[in-house]
């Protein structure tokens, strides 16, 4: 549904995108994460046809961002990271004022306002002034109008920024109802922990170049099969424990291990398949082995191992 | 109403709905009205104390009226629009209209309606207080709808100006400091202007008879200075500042020649019609049934060399310094939008659509033929009166060094044609090295380039030829890119001219001059050529690779 090959930004002597290069499936909730001056929203912009790209090719839908911006727009929606509203005016006439914008048929508009009013919970609102909204409400609002033209992919850059809790759990389920709506999100966030429970797929820049891409299972994978594994091994017996340590300790692959309370901590730098030879080597020593945890990789783990916290 | 809907334009709907709920209209429309009405009851109260007649006192009360209007003209209606796109820029709502899939002419024409309609109340609330004039007599409605013509005309210039001011600063006091400035400049000049031309038709002076006389004789003329060219400066005027608007608002700079373009050819076509009509209207109503003096082939010349040298310059920078795509790229891109339906059928044929196309080499080539279009049209009305007049062969003609009288205008179009040929084509592949020239820097370009060189050279040049310096507006070939070729000129220069005038064997030096001109074009217009050519084929690689790995992916995935 998205696709980015090549794609560079330069501002003056600042590289800000530098050969971007993956794909969003259709369909997707994609996470587009990277740490600040990764040149997320610079390829954001790019993408909602209001930047030029230097090099590179980046098309929506089958269509080029550079040389077919109207098709774009037409099946994209873009909501940015900040954004400012008109005063002076009330929900509906804002609503209404961008239906007219998308060229929305005067007898389906207003079932159109009120579908979309509907579906980010605003209905309630329609005669209030757009000046005296919440941040909350009025990130629902430019959602609202976001999806007016009922596009096929919708840009959200930053979405949950400046959200109270309340507000970001909302924000979340309003994605996920987007998502059973067969539309492609394509999502930039800082917040991690809120992107994890929703994304399929993520694409993590650093300095403007692409780190790592694709399906968050086979990234986590990939990530696991690099670096360490943390597995938790619980034994009762504080005696056992020390003893289950030197043994452990001697296992290859086993770069570090140590006690804490009745867990053993260790890191596993080898093959998941071949983690069971820790177990193996304890049970052959007649350790009591109660539980044993491997800890998944969330999005946030990932996003600390492959950057290096540097921008561009 | 589901007719009209479809052309309301949302911009301007938007605007009126939020500006008309603020309480600073409300406060700026009631102190402007009152104002004007203690402005006029002022003016009564000193009238009639020097007892005056009453129809002297309607024609000053109307006067009153007037400066009251320019006044709230230059002061409140660049609010209207002086702000109306930075703002939107500044408040972070511009990006939200880009993606609605709103134009940029779109956006300009919504905030002009808009800020427009806010002016148009201004001027019509004050209806009522104009009719206090009435009263005493003096005034005729025609007069009144005179007036307001040209209120609503200058409101209009004035609004579109400060959009464009506002379409290109980037702060809102850089835009608003911008605005007055220029506006107030503006108003000094064309305000009392307009005011005596008022003041002079209420006192029934001579000045009016000159204005309308000074287009020259016959009917024709009257008709034009009166209904054409106040329209035709008008036009001119208000779509410029529209077309800078628009295209500093454009997210890439490859796709804004099109509407340039029409502009481009409208207003230069627009000046040499008139220009042409004035000049064979008043040899004919003049010069009857005498021989052409052959002194009028070289002034009409001038003014046209003028019009089309500069015209061409200004061009060749614009147009031809865009940004450079591949021919058979924009050729690819006109057939889809064809199929598409997204361009008129009247404007269907590909050779039009071709040229107005976007693109430096595209460009050079637009601006070389419209040229050669405006300087066949030039030759054809020059031979039309020679032939229908025949040439007196009088002191001028003698000292040109040409076998008949139509060698000199050929000639001299050939000489602007071959520069504005090697120029545009020079410009395209300059942009097709390095970025686009861009339109702001070619004016400036064509400025400096006017000042710095071609002024100069005119003097030394004119200097040289008559022994002291005489810049006359009858010389104006001399100020055209011609005057590369100033040598070349010197066959015309009163004496002892002939020295430079031959270069090798007897071969004038202007043939020399436009031979190396078309050579240097064609040169430049091969390597253009090459270049496109080979971006496309860049282009093509690319899309087909795009392509391949698509394709591999999809039969991965399945």
């Amino acid at each position: 549904m998205i696709l980015l090959k090549d794609l560079t930004k330069i501002f003056g002597n600042f590289l800000a995108v530098d050969h971007l290069s993956f794909e969003v499936p259709a369909g997707e909730i994609f996470g587009f994460i990277g740490p600040n001056g990764a040149g997320k929203t610079t390829t954001i912009k790019m993408l909602a046809t209001l930047l030029q790209p230097d090099s590179g090719v980046a098309r929506i839908d089958g269509h080029c961002v550079y040389t077919d911006p109207e098709k774009v727009r037409q099946v994209m929606g873009y909501m940015p990271d900040y954004f400012g509203t008109y005063d002076n005016v009330t929900i509906t006439e804002f609503l209404e004022f961008f239906a007219r914008a998308y060229r929305i048929p005067a007898k389906t508009r207003q079932s159109t306002i009120d579908g979309c009013m509907e579906l980010t919970d605003l209905k309630k609102l329609e005669m209030k002034l757009v000046s005296s909204l919440s941040k909350g409400m009025k990130q629902r609002l430019c959602l609202a109008k976001t999806l007016l033209h009922n596009p096929k992919v919708l840009i959200l850059d930053e979405p949950a920024a400046g959200l109270d809790p309340r507000a970001r759990i909302e924000f979340r389920s309003l994605l996920k109802e987007l998502r059973n709506m067969k539309k492609t999100v394509f999502i930039s966030s800082h917040i991690l922990t809120e992107l994890s429970d929703i994304v399929d797929s993520v694409a993590i820049v650093e300095k403007g170049r692409l780190v790592v891409s694709g399906n968050l299972q086979t990234i986590s994978q990939l990530s696991a099969k690099q670096n360490h594994i943390d597995l938790r091994v619980r034994i009762h017996d504080r005696q056992q424990a020390e003893s289950a340590l030197s043994i452990v300790k001697e296992t290859e692959n086993v770069t570090q291990a140590r006690v804490e309370n009745d867990n053993i901590h260790i890191e596993f730098s080898g093959q998941i398949d071949k983690m069971y030879l820790v177990l193996k080597k304890l049970v052959n020593a007649d350790i009591p082995v109660t539980e044993v945890t491997s800890s998944q990789s969330n999005l946030e783990d990932i996003f600390m191992r492959v950057t290096q916290g540097e921008v561009s | 109403m589901e007719f009209f809907d479809k052309y309301i334009n949302p911009i301007h709907l938007l605007g009126l709905r939020s500006y008309l709920r603020t309480k600073r209209f409300l406060y700026t429309f009631n102190i402007s009205v009152l104002l004007m009405v203690s402005a006029m009851l002022l003016g009564f109260f000193f009238m009639s104390i020097e007892r005056m007649p009453t129809a002297q006192i309607g024609k000053n009360l109307f006067m009153i009226f007037s400066i009251m209007q320019y006044i709230i003209i230059g002061l409140v209606f660049p609010a209207f629009s002086c702000t109306a796109i930075i703002s939107e820029k500044e408040g972070k709502t511009y990006d939200l209209l880009v993606t609605a899939n709103l134009s940029s002419g779109d956006i300009v024409w919504g905030k002009f309606l808009s800020a427009y309609t806010h002016s148009a109340m201004f001027l019509i609330s004050s209806l009522p207080i104009v009719m206090m004039a009435f009263l005493f007599g003096g005034i005729t409605p025609a007069l009144i709808i005179m007036t307001y013509i040209v209120l609503f005309a200058y409101a209009a210039l004035i609004v579109m100006l400060c959009l464009a001011i506002s379409s290109v600063y980037k702060t809102i006091t850089r835009a608003i400091i911008a605005s007055y400035i220029i506006v107030i400049i503006i108003n000094s000049f064309i305000s009392p202007m307009l005011f005596f031309l008022l003041y002079d038709y209420l006192h029934d002076s001579d000045l009016m008879r000159f204005f309308i006389s000074i287009g020259g004789y016959g009917s024709l003329n009257v008709f034009l200075t009166i209904y054409v060219v106040p329209p035709f400066v008008f036009l001119s005027l208000i779509f410029a500042p529209y077309l800078v608007a628009k295209n500093s608002l454009r997210t890439y700079a490859n796709n804004r020649s099109t509407a340039l373009k029409f502009y481009f050819v409208c207003v230069g076509s627009g000046l040499l019609a008139i220009f042409l009509t004035y000049y064979i209207n008043s040899i004919y109503m003049y010069i009857g049934t005498q021989k052409l003096h052959y002194e009028m082939i070289i002034i009409t010349s001038g003014f046209c060399f003028a019009i089309i040298g500069l015209f061409g310059l200004v061009g060749s920078l614009g147009f031809a310094g865009e940004n450079p795509l591949p021919e058979r790229f924009v050729m690819k891109r006109l057939t889809e939008f064809l199929a598409a339906g997204r361009i008129r059928r009247v404007f269907a044929s590909k050779i039009a659509l071709g040229l107005l196309g976007p693109g430096s080499y595209r460009g050079a080539r637009f601006v070389t033929l419209t040229c050669l279009l405006w300087m066949g049209v030039y030759v054809a009305a020059t031979w039309f009166l020679v032939d229908k007049f025949g040439v007196e062969d009088n002191y001028f003609w003698r000292r040109f060094d040409g076998n008949y009288p139509m060698e000199y205008p050929i000639v001299s179009a050939l000489v602007v044609l071959s520069f504005v040929y090697f120029f545009s084509m020079f410009a395209s592949f300059l942009s097709f090295r390095i970025k686009q020239t861009g339109f702001r820097r070619a004016v400036l370009f064509c400025i400096a380039l006017f000042l710095l060189v071609l002024l100069p050279l005119y003097a030394l040049f004119y200097m040289e030829a008559t022994n002291y310096f005489r810049a006359t507006i009858f010389n104006f070939q001399y100020l055209s890119p011609s005057l590369c070729f100033a040598w070349s000129l010197l066959p015309l220069s009163e004496f002892e001219a002939r020295r430079y005038s031959y270069l090798i064997n007897g071969v004038p030096l202007h043939y020399i001059g436009i031979g190396a001109y078309f050579f240097l074009g064609l040169v430049l217009d091969f390597l253009n050529s090459r270049r496109s050519a080979k971006m496309w084929k860049q282009q093509q690689q690319q899309e087909k690779e795009i392509l391949e790995s698509t394709t591999k992916k999809e039969e991965v995935q399945a």
